[in-house]
């Protein structure tokens, strides 16, 4: 454990992509236990081998042809159509688009990035401070993998053995608070330092747009009565809203032409690529930690001293702040899940309100410097200092706390759903 | 870097965006039959449409892979190459570069006996298709073959330059929808 811990930790400091820090950390202690790496190599393509974990790159790819296709574009202008009027009206805006974009992407850094690529120059364009404009859509940004779908969770669920649709139904609400916590922070702070207000469209208008953004609203739709109607499962869910953004994207938002069809496919499964490798050499991992002994050892220790829940949830989220610090967000969740999942239930904590609990965490994480993921896509999308994006996000990453706090000791904001839905 | 040698990293490139490309619209296609067929066709159905979707978006995922090494856009913690004054940033990436080729290498190498000894044995999937598995597994030394190739040249490249250490990075490097 200690060559692994100081291996990993090295390699990361040097800048190593994580993927290659995590496939030489588990070829060296493969090695080091003497066993043949050609084991590794199957490990690898064995835990790739499965139908549910191809839920995430479909989903990616969906996210793809919802960017490029158009679908973003017409979400933020369904949400301007409606906000028009109340102050800081854009900022607003940011935060609607960014919940109903959530609502069919299952990332972070994709609904940043789509919604960021149109509202930050709409935002500095009328006057905003590039530092809000930045901040507004990196935090809003993060709640694409509270609010299902969401790949996290889909992870979550394959590594703890929960219900995928179970998970996703907590996320919901918890998604939901964060959405209006944010929107009554811009409403005040839009007050508050005189952000431009947009004009009231005319009924008509909003009617017209409202009806131009139905067939993007399709996308979730499918998903959603897919997956609870119990016609599909998660993967062909993921498959079918790849599809329907496809279609939607090519007959009636005409984003990309059709004869970029293959590269746009190419492009989104390249980002897929990325956390794919990422996943496999994680689960690689989590595969040896799980044969090291180490869960039990920690479940045995906690008990053995006697920790109440509360104490436990509070050491974690501590924990997860720090790793999420350092680390991207799906090699936390499969690094610290395998020894986390069975304490759950000796220590009382429900493992799907643990999950909203963890993934709330990997949001925070996404958003807090020095190494949130959200933060250097805005850097790069908006060609803006790293400090400015820093100073926009600080606000928001108090509110996020705070919202951490209300999912970790109010397990019913995340229960009850789910429970309302499938029973206990 | 020449003209030709940089039409033939960019024919390279294409090759690889336009078999991907295929290969990522035939997995949407299988797996929209799926569905369709289980409640439009249910004699039309396949059985193992979900296994040939796992086969295509791997084989397509470890493809695609190595343009993520040529574009500089694997997920990666920046903030030291970002403080250390740049001489000490450029061997920084020099030690990656080199840990990288070695890695891909070993990975194409034992990737390669685990696809020899599927064929040795003979190893099949489990349903209806009895897919030869050393076909899927394949996947693995042919992403870790191009992965090192695209390593290789990136060496080669910050090594060769007197100074700098492969950046400016791209515009757009981090452009990753991501799991987060």
């Amino acid at each position: 454990m200690a060559v692994f811990l100081t291996l990993f930790v090295g390699l990361l400091a040097a800048g190593m992509p994580v993927f290659l820090v995590l496939g030489i950390s588990v070829g060296v202690v493969f090695a080091a236990s003497g066993r043949p790496l050609v084991g590794v190599a199957q490990l690898l393509i064995n835990e790739l081998n499965s139908p549910a974990l191809m839920a995430l790159p479909l989903f990616v790819m969906a996210a793809t042809f919802m960017r490029f296709g158009g679908i973003a574009k017409a979400l933020v202008g369904l949400a301007a159509a409606w906000l028009g009027g109340l102050p800081g009206s854009l900022g607003l805006v940011t935060v609607v688009a960014c919940t109903l974009f959530a609502a069919i992407c299952g990332s972070s850094v994709a609904t940043a990035l789509a919604m960021g690529t149109i509202l930050i120059p709409a935002m500095l364009e009328r006057g905003y401070p590039l530092s809000f404009a930045l901040g507004v859509v990196g935090a809003s940004g993060t709640i694409g993998i509270v609010i299902p779908p969401s790949l996290p969770l889909i992870l979550y669920g394959i590594v703890s053995e929960q219900s995928v649709p179970r998970l996703f139904l907590a996320g919901i609400l918890p998604g939901l608070l964060q959405a209006a916590a944010f929107f009554v922070w811009v409403l005040y702070e839009a007050r508050r330092r005189k952000f431009p207000v947009e004009p009231v469209l005319p009924l008509m208008e909003r009617i017209r747009v409202t009806l131009a953004a139905l067939p993007a609203l399709l996308v979730p739709l499918v998903v959603m009565v897919g997956i609870y109607g119990g016609f599909v499962t998660v993967t062909e869910a993921a498959a079918l809203s790849a599809v329907a953004a496809l279609g939607v994207s090519l007959l009636f938002y005409r984003g990309f032409h059709w004869t970029q069809t293959l590269s746009v496919v190419a492009y989104g499964l390249r980002s897929a690529a990325s956390i794919m490798l990422i996943i496999a050499t994680a689960l690689a991992v989590g595969h040896w930690v799980t044969e090291s002994g180490a869960p039990a050892k920690l479940v045995e220790f906690l008990l053995g001293h006697q920790f109440l829940p509360w104490q436990f949830l509070l050491a974690i989220n501590l924990l997860l702040l720090v790793l999420g610090c350092f680390l991207e967000v799906t090699a936390t969740l499969l690094l610290v899940l395998p020894i986390l999942a069975p304490a759950l239930r000796p220590m009382g904590v429900d493992p799907v309100h643990f999950s909203i609990v963890f993934t709330h965490n990997m949001e925070i994480g996404l958003v807090h410097p020095p190494v949130g993921l959200n933060l250097f896509v805005l850097s790069s999308v908006a060609v803006a200092p790293m400090g400015a994006v820093i100073r926009g996000i600080l606000p928001f990453l108090v509110i996020l706390l705070l919202v951490l706090a209300v999912i970790t000791y109010v397990p019913e904001l995340t229960l009850w759903l789910p429970n309302a839905v499938f029973g206990r | 870097m020449t003209c030709k040698t940089a039409a033939m990293r960019k024919l390279w490139d294409r090759a690889e965006q336009a078999i991907v490309g295929v290969l990522g619209l035939a997995a949407l296609a299988i797996a929209l039959w799926q569905v369709l067929s289980r409640y439009v066709l249910p004699q039309q159905s396949i059985s193992y449409a979900e296994e040939v979707m796992v086969y295509l978006l791997i084989w397509a995922i470890m493809i695609v892979s190595s343009q993520l090494v040529s574009t500089d856009s694997h997920v990666r913690p920046d903030i030291v190459r970002n403080i250390v004054p740049p001489g000490a940033a450029r061997w920084l990436e020099i030690f990656n570069c080199a840990a990288a080729v070695a890695f891909c290498a070993a990975l194409t190498w034992y990737s390669w006996q685990v696809v020899e000894t599927a064929r040795v044995i003979d190893e099949q999937s489990s349903s209806d298709l009895q897919f030869p598995m050393w076909i899927y597994y394949e996947a693995l030394p042919a992403g870790g073959g191009l992965m090192s190739i695209r390593y290789v040249i990136r060496l080669i490249e910050i090594a060769g330059a007197a100074t700098g250490d492969g950046a400016p990075r791209q515009p757009g490097a981090h452009e990753l929808p991501g799991v987060d």
